[in-house]
């Protein structure tokens, strides 16, 4: 059961509904037009978001690669030096 | 049960406008025939060759056939028929003179513009005093 209130207040959502379809009217927007577009929009933002989410994941893959490369090549070239440091520690001995 | 016909392509008016008709009248006297597709006014034309409207509220810009297409046809179909016009555009546009013509030549003939405060507010307690 409605109370009165309730109908006062449905009485001038509906009004005010009427109100905007009369401005829609006069600026030949279509609600319809304007409703699709909006799920247009939330579905193009909701694409862009999973293609952020998904770069950023390639970039941390990238950032600990690069890394791991760069501590590969700092203990290569630590074996390397320690090698040529004992070849000629020995070639003086 | 007195028969309303409301015609017009937005949607929201539509609905709205049927919803508060229906709890302003109150009586559940009211039939009230809705068109709004994009064909509303072709499947309105079909509409008034078979069934008579008490009133009929019309949008005058509508895709294809005009609200004052419809009208002509009430008009040459039933004799004095109670028409309202409604529309969201300027007065100075060309149909809407058509209107506002067809006002001045028939009696029962009335427009309201959708820009006016409470135009709905006026159109339902002119349709609620003519129905009782």
């Amino acid at each position: 059961m409605q109370t009165e209130d309730n109908i006062k207040l449905d009485k001038r959502l509906l009004g005010l509904q009427l109100k905007l379809g009369g401005y829609l009217s006069n600026t030949n927007i279509k609600l319809e037009n304007v409703e699709k577009r909006h799920v247009q929009l939330i579905t193009d933002i909701t694409e862009l978001e999973k293609r952020v989410r998904s770069i950023e994941t390639n970039l941390d893959k990238i950032i600990i690669k690069s890394v791991g490369y760069v501590l590969t090549i700092f203990t290569g070239l630590a074996s390397f030096v320690y090698i040529i440091f004992n070849i000629i520690k020995m070639s003086i001995k | 049960m007195k028969t309303i016909l409301f015609v017009d392509d937005e949607k929201l008016i539509v609905q709205s406008f049927r919803e508060l008709l229906e709890m302003e009248d109150g009586s559940n006297n009211l039939d009230i025939q809705t068109f709004t597709s994009k064909s509303c006014g072709k499947d309105t034309l079909h509409w008034i060759e078979h069934n008579k409207p008490d009133i009929a509220v019309l949008d005058i810009i509508l895709n294809g056939v005009s609200g004052i297409d419809i009208a002509n046809k009430l008009i040459s179909i039933y004799k004095k028929p109670k028409i309202v016009f409604l529309t969201g555009c300027d007065e100075s546009t060309a149909m809407v003179k058509k209107a506002k013509d067809m006002i001045e030549s028939h009696e029962n003939v009335s427009y309201y513009n959708k820009l006016d405060d409470n135009w709905y507010e006026d159109i339902i307690e002119y349709i609620i005093e003519q129905t009782r």
